[in-house]
């Protein structure tokens, strides 16, 4: 028997197709709600994009121009139930997710009950966000980024400043440390805690886009310098806050560097080696293993849907602890005519 | 064993030789200090990713399921979970280690000393029964720290991979005892095992390391003729064939043991029991190197693949050799030299007076089955390249795979590869490439992985990246292609439709018809008609070829009008990297690895 609002996984993505919405899909669809800025970028390019202002700030930002037919919107919106699921009208409303900037849940509230996306949640507050709350729901949509036990992280504040003290202990050698962060999210609350340790500090384009829409919506994180690709390097010897994707070599920082990688992935050791990091920081922008399960059963859901990663082991874990869980496997894709 | 795991972490942390060798020859150095000789051993030992000494014919018998199931035990998570978290860090090891981290009570394990590794490494040996086996690393791994699980586990997996070979070992061993390294590496070709090394540095005894009979000592390897820049003195050296077989150093000692160890210095004497009998009789203690054949009626040698169910064989539980281990496959051992005999060691004599000496020995013994490999020296009358030529296609006439060409005043340099000899396999021989990928065959070969795509190293060093150079799916027997399957299922990194993608460690042996330039692989080369010659279970994935050599055939054809440079721009994409990283692997190197075939996103 088929989901009441139509629950499914096709090759864009998670979607409720009672209300022909897709959540968080990878490629452009009809319409899309986006949980977050740094979403794939085809999400943005959806017939009609739902999202939270500030999703919507930053996300244009990055992207270099606004989404097209966006909804920003933090009240309610209702949205018809297809006919064939039993018609009628679903509430939507947004709820904080932690995570990053703008971070939000998605709760449907229709005639049968109340669905919650949780997307990427994080219980913990930072500098540059609220937490992420557990929200009663009779289902629940969850990510399953950092779900399975070997992940364990301490929280975001304790390793940030960790982190400022490698860098300013870099900085006080004559080196210039580069630090490789997720953005927008971590990498901005890196600057913030940089800036407020009075340490120079500089982010590559990206990071420098995000945290331009980072200020405009008055989150302050202090000055930042601009360390682009072409960009001439400042004389000043500055912590370089970069995107994980970003190489080393390619930032031409002048004299000696040393590179940490902060990322909940940073509890991998192959993820480190494959960074080259000199130094790894276990700093997650998502709850960890412990945090989910925690926030699971706060929701009170009786029915959990995993998605992305680990979905198949999580849901396997949630149902030895006696919860309904299955997993909404990613679609099959087929390689052999790439290969 | 604490001192060492940190050791082992800190090591595997640093980007420098320099800093891997600090972090291991402070822990040795303490070590040595604090413990017995035995205590050193283990650990050094452990640095080299081993828990027994090179040569020992010993087998644990610890695999991936049995310590699945260990790790189950100690951490109350059923196999689905732990498969998946080791998954997504890369290897058991370090899963194993951060799930025992959230147990009860993590910090307060005392930790194993050397002695209970030890004790663990022989009653596991001695130990038939998978679940006696099961027992005893329950029973050691409660007691151990997280991080001495994670590098026993490591260990016990064979993959240490915290980028410290034996020549960083060496390295830590010179430091952590004030000696010069090139001191501790000589000796280290003769006392191949790491921890006896170890006690010799520490004792200042690296001058009594000498040929031990009975102890595997490091082989002399040959150079591709491609890489020899300097023109050779053609009347220095004598050529022989190069053999299609499998590299043998057999030792008889004063009181009749024989024992056969194979390229990568493991015991294979069970395998060949024919040969142990042959030299069983001989009047005196002796090393051979050489190659063993398979071999017809008629004495003839028959190509590689029927040495193959021979190799396959495992040794017998407790008891390494078994001597009624006969078949059908008739073998023979073609020998080249002779390290020692009953006067000692004869390493460092010329290559005319050791084989001299072989002549005799092997005359004096008589029989089919020890024979000597025919030599001649190079004809000095006519351009070397017309000589060699030559020399090459009577080789291939008589079935053989090319030549050796050998100084006849050269030592035997162990573990050196470099002038003295040197191999001439030519084009139209063979690459030694890094299987990188699998994929499904079709039809007879559904549900197999028959097709495999594979890669040769990039650059001079060993830890760098692995380009591809092709894919091919005929050469092997389906037996093979079984067994292989069966070993790239432990490797898989990442699995999408049918294409598995690997970590790099199975070595093939390809053949094809020629090299040309090609933008479709990252190497910037494809091979012409590749097929499979042979597995190279002998072969570390590091002693895979390079893309030097690819690049010297290909100039090579260019000179000789096979091939024309016409050249499309290399492929070298950020693919290449992504599979240097392979090497380490782990789980954002595995969907990384994907966009080798076009696909793959990299973050959540």
């Amino acid at each position: 028997m088929g989901h009441t609002l139509g629950l499914d996984l096709d090759e864009a993505g998670v979607c409720l197709r009672a209300l022909g919405l897709w959540l968080d899909p990878t490629r452009p669809v009809s319409a899309a709600f986006v949980s977050h800025a740094h979403v794939t970028a085809g999400a943005l390019e959806s017939g009609r994009v739902i999202a939270s202002p500030e999703t919507l700030a930053v996300a244009g930002a990055l992207q270099k121009r606004p989404p097209g037919k966006a909804t920003a919107w933090d009240g309610v919106l209702e949205l018809p139930i297809e006919p064939a699921f039993g018609g009628g009208t679903a509430r939507l409303s947004i709820v904080p997710a932690g995570h990053v900037l703008g971070a939000a849940q998605l709760l449907v509230e229709h005639p049968k009950g109340r669905l919650v996306y949780a997307g990427d949640w994080s219980g913990e507050a930072g500098a540059t966000h609220p937490a992420g709350v557990a929200v009663a729901c009779d289902e629940l949509v969850v990510t399953t980024t950092f779900a399975l036990p070997i992940f364990r992280f301490e929280a975001a504040a304790t390793v940030v400043a960790a982190l400022v003290d490698w860098c300013q202990a870099r900085l006080s050698e004559g080196v210039t440390p580069l630090v490789l962060a997720h953005s927008p999210g971590p990498a901005q609350e890196l600057v913030r805690a940089l800036s407020a340790r009075g340490l120079p500090v500089s982010g590559d384009e990206a990071v420098c886009r995000a945290c331009a829409a980072y200020e405009e919506l008055g989150v302050v994180l202090g000055p930042v310098g601009s360390h682009g690709k072409d960009a001439r390097p400042p004389a000043e010897r500055r912590a370089i806050v970069a995107a994980p994707s970003t190489r080393a070599a390619e930032l031409r920082v002048r004299g000696k560097s040393a590179v940490a990688y902060a990322s909940g992935w940073a509890l991998l050791d192959a993820a480190v080696e494959q960074k080259r990091a000199d130094a790894a920081f276990v700093l997650p922008d998502q709850a960890d293993f412990d945090g989910v399960v925690t926030m699971v059963r706060a929701t009170g859901a009786r029915r959990v849907f995993a998605t992305r990663g680990d979905a198949r082991p999580f849901a396997h874990l949630l149902r030895g602890v006696g919860l309904d869980a299955r997993a909404l496997d990613l679609p099959a894709i087929d390689d052999r005519a790439t290969s | 064993m604490k001192r060492l795991a940190a050791a082992l972490e800190l090591a595997r942390r640093s980007r420098s030789r320099n800093g891997k060798e600090a972090a291991l020859a402070t822990a040795m150095a303490a070590i040595a200090r604090d413990s017995d000789d035995l205590a050193l051993a283990t650990a050094a030992r452990l640095a080299s990713g081993r828990m027994l000494a090179v040569g020992d014919g010993r087998a644990l018998g610890v695999g991936g399921s049995l310590l699945v199931d260990v790790a189950c035990a100690a951490t109350r998570y059923d196999a689905e979970t732990v498969v998946a978290c080791a998954r997504k860090t890369g290897e058991l090891a370090e899963a194993f280690a951060l799930l025992v981290q959230r147990t009860e009570a993590a910090g307060d394990r005392p930790g194993l000393s050397f002695q209970e590794i030890a004790h663990l490494t022989d009653a596991l040996a001695a130990e038939p029964g998978r679940a006696g086996k099961r027992a005893l690393l329950e029973a050691a791994l409660a007691r151990a720290t997280p991080l001495e699980i994670k590098y026993l586990c490591k260990t016990l997996g064979g993959e240490m991979r915290i980028g410290a070979q034996d020549g960083v070992v060496e390295g830590a061993i010179a430091r952590a005892f004030g000696l010069e390294v090139a001191r501790v590496r000589l000796a280290a070709v003769v006392v191949t095992d790491v921890g006896e090394l170890a006690v010799l540095a520490r004792d200042g005894a690296l001058d009594d390391a000498r040929l031990v009979v009975g102890r595997p000592v490091a082989f002399m390897l040959a150079t591709p003729m491609e890489s020899i820049a300097t023109p050779l003195d053609a009347g220095a050296y004598v050529f022989e064939d190069k053999i299609d077989g499998v590299r043998a150093q057999v030792h008889r000692s004063a009181d009749g043991a024989v024992s056969i160890f194979a390229r990568g210095l493991d015991r294979t004497t069970h395998a060949f029991p024919e040969i142990v009998d042959a030299l069983r009789d001989a009047p005196q203690a002796l090393v051979l190197d050489g190659e063993i054949v398979a071999v017809d009626a008629e004495g003839h040698p028959r190509p590689f693949q029927a040495l193959q169910p021979r190799l396959q064989r495992k040794p017998r539980q407790g008891s390494p050799e078994r001597p009624d281990d006969r078949d059908a496959t008739r073998v023979a051992l073609v020998a080249f030299d002779l390290l020692a005999d009953a006067s000692g060691p004869l390493l460092a004599l010329p290559w005319t007076e050791r084989r001299t000496r072989l002549e005799a020995l092997a005359s004096a013994l008589g029989g089919d089955t020890l024979r000597v490999n025919p030599t001649s020296p190079l004809p000095i009358d006519r351009p070397l390249e017309a000589a060699i030529d030559e020399a090459f296609r009577a080789a291939r006439g008589r079935g053989h795979e090319g030549l050796v060409l050998k100084r006849s005043d050269a030592s035997y340099d162990a573990g050196r590869r470099g002038q003295a000899w040197i191999k001439v396999k030519r084009a139209h021989a063979t690459l030694d490439c890094v299987v990188v990928a699998a994929e499904e065959g079709h039809g007879r070969r559904a549900g197999i992985l028959s097709d495999y795509t594979f890669a040769v190293w990039g650059g001079p060093e060993s830890n760098d990246e692995l380009l591809v150079i092709g894919k091919a799916y005929s050469g092997l027997r389906d037996e093979e292609i079984d067994t292989l399957t069966r070993r790239l299922e432990g490797l898989v990194l990442e699995r999408r439709g049918g294409v598995w993608v690997v970590r790099p460690d199975v070595v093939l042996e390809v053949a094809f018809d020629g090299v040309q330039r090609s933008a479709r692989h990252t190497s910037g080369f494809a091979l012409r008609f590749p097929r499979i010659v042979r597995v190279r279970d002998d072969k570390r994935p590091d002693e895979a070829d390079r893309l030097a050599t690819v690049e010297a055939l290909f100039e090579a054809q260019v000179a000789t009008g096979h091939r024309e440079e016409a050249a499309p721009a290399p492929a070298r994409s950020k693919a290449k990297t992504q599979v240097a990283a392979a090497k380490k692997k782990g789980p954002r190197v595995a969907q990384n690895q994907l966009s080798l075939f076009g696909g793959g996103d990299d973050d959540s």
